[in-house]
């Protein structure tokens, strides 16, 4: 199963996931108030409530046995389910996780506070998406691949859903669960863009040391999108890795 | 709020909305019941001035029962005059077709039943506007709390998501134009801009319907579904802003609303047919006719106001409308 981050949606693992689906079944579920899932307003959209509802589904799919990969935000849920449900998760990668206090990032963070979106223009807002994901890449993307990343969040709704679930995603869960961190008994694997400009690399010296036994791969040369900038590399990581 | 060469006053978006029409805004989803504004309404509000006036009437007239109710009679007309032209003309079968994923055609489904449960709404409050231009105002009666229904949209209503007008897609700018022309309006309808999430599955939809909505037979369930909403109007309070008079004094242009009122009153019952058509490829008209969303009453026990809340039919057999997941506040 892999678990996209923030302000992108499962369309980020798109070059990764038709390869890994030569292999294997592969699950690239849209979080609950992000991409095209469901976003109207009072849905619970924490970490927390992700896990659960993530648990819930592999269980009506009858899915007993998965390796969870999980970018950015996405990391911090794939955490969170390891915790609730230990037996059914067999391995962990985690690209570029939030964890700790490292996240949400400013502007993604301004997106859903109500003062700056009274002083900045609509223009201005509903361009910070953009912005941050073109700041996630060392070699700059194409305009394709941005289009493709932001394209649920072109509507009002889509917009107002990513202001909201990012209001309600905090650290407070990633602190919380931060003690437990060393109870995962998943096999581990942490990949890192040594340039992240939204993560530092040491955090995943940190998760190493909290997530005992677990292998770090930090790849220079790229930024927080660490599978567009070393693509490569991280497929082969991730094959040899998990178990096909 | 016009444009140099615009034949309508120009949409006032959700977000542009400022001040007192922001204010409106959040009253018109209570009211309508609807987690967002139409851009007919929009439309109106181009002429703010004019709008703030209609709205603090209008306002209360469509929270009572007797709206609701009347609307609950549209859509049962709207689903009966369409199941006769599917018996015509066969189904629509874009659904079908558009090579939807399980998770498309569940949130498809609750876009159509939420224009399903708004449309004839929208086809009574056009009539309206439409009897207060050419009959003029009447008295705006009193409503007591008991007649009027619990505000608020339900839960288990999709968010009304209309993809920007006009939109980056090519293919669909070219529908978006063609929509404009066909109803005459300078807005592509919600209906439709709702519909654009499935690009495909509009444009199998448009040319379905082209198929029924260019007959005579269609013409003919227009008007008379037009004419029954004109009826149903002529029995509810109109408010004085509608009047001609009222309109010259507050509207900034008053010729281009009058109009705009004009072409909503005829883009209306078509919207209302075309939706009870995409929808009865999902639902068989003996389900379709209720209400999807049917409105509690002020006042009434609780359970049966959580229930209108949620959208909770009294249907045995229901459609199954609303997200698999479970929601708070059940």
């Amino acid at each position: 199963m892999l678990l996209h981050g923030l302000p992108t949606w499962g369309y980020v693992w798109h070059p990764l996931m038709v390869l890994l689906a030569r292999e294997r079944r592969v699950l690239v579920p849209d979080l609950l108030g992000f991409g095209f899932s469901d976003r109207r307003d009072h849905l619970e959209c924490g970490i927390e409530a992700q896990a659960e509802l993530l648990d819930e589904w592999l269980g009506a799919l009858g899915v007993e046995d998965v390796d969870v990969a999980g970018h950015d935000v996405g990391a911090g849920v794939a955490l969170a389910l390891a915790l609730r449900s230990p037996r059914r998760i067999a391995r962990l990668v985690l690209l570029d996780a939030a964890c700790y206090d490292s996240w949400p990032i400013a502007a993604l963070w301004m997106l859903g506070h109500p003062r700056v979106r009274r002083e900045l223009s609509d223009a201005a807002v509903s361009r910070l998406p953009e912005v941050i994901v073109r700041r996630g890449f060392v070699r700059a993307p194409t305009n394709r691949l941005v289009e493709g990343l932001l394209a649920p969040y072109e509507t009002e709704v889509g917009m107002g859903s990513l202001a909201r679930g990012v209001a309600a995603m905090n650290a407070a869960s990633t602190r919380a669960t931060s003690r437990w961190l060393p109870e995962i008994s998943a096999p581990t694997l942490i990949v890192w863009g040594a340039k992240d400009q939204f993560r530092n690399p040491s955090l995943a010296r940190r998760l190493a040391l909290d997530l005992r036994g677990a292998k770090t791969l930090l790849l220079a040369k790229a930024g927080h999108f660490v599978m567009y900038d070393r693509f490569r590399e991280v497929v082969r990581a991730m094959r040899s890795f998990l178990p096909a | 709020m016009f444009g140099w060469g615009r034949r309508f006053p120009r949409p006032v978006g959700e977000r542009e909305a400022t001040g007192d029409l922001e204010l409106i805004y959040h009253e018109v989803r209570q009211v309508l019941r609807v987690p967002g504004v139409s851009v007919c309404i929009r439309a109106l509000a181009g002429e703010p001035r004019w709008f703030a006036s209609l709205w603090t009437e209008l306002g209360p007239i469509l929270e009572t029962t007797s709206f609701e109710a009347s609307s609950d009679l549209l859509r049962i007309a709207s689903v009966e005059l369409a199941s006769g032209l599917v018996d015509a003309f066969g189904p629509v079968e874009a659904r079908a077709r558009a090579g939807l994923g399980p998770s498309q055609r569940h949130q498809l489904d609750a876009a159509l039943a939420l224009h399903h449960y708004l449309g004839p709404k929208l086809l009574l409050l056009h009539a309206t506007l439409r009897l207060g231009l050419s009959e003029g105002a009447t008295a705006p009666g009193r409503t007591a709390p008991g007649d009027r229904i619990v505000r608020g949209p339900p839960i288990s209503m999709a968010p009304l998501e209309l993809v920007p007008d006009p939109p980056s897609d090519p293919k669909l700018a070219r529908v978006f134009d063609e929509l404009r022309r066909t109803f005459g309006l300078e807005h592509v309808p919600s209906l439709h801009a709702h519909l654009a999430m499935w690009p495909r599955y509009l444009s199998l939809a448009t040319r379905g319907l082209e198929r029924v909505t260019l007959t005579t037979k269609f013409e003919h369930a227009r008007e008379a579904l037009h004419d029954h909403a004109l009826e149903l109007a002529a029995r509810l309070p109109r408010p004085l802003a509608t009047g001609r008079g009222h309109l010259r004094k507050m509207a900034s242009g008053p010729g281009r609303l009058v109009e705009l009122i004009s072409a909503l009153d005829r883009a209306a019952p078509v919207l209302c047919l075309e939706t009870s058509l995409l929808a009865l490829e999902v639902i068989p008209a003996s389900l379709l006719a209720a209400s999807p969303f049917p409105a509690a009453r002020v006042g009434e026990p609780r359970s049966r106001v959580h229930d209108a809340l949620a959208g909770v039919s009294g249907a045995p057999e229901a459609p199954p409308l609303g997200s698999p997941i479970r929601e708070l506040g059940r």
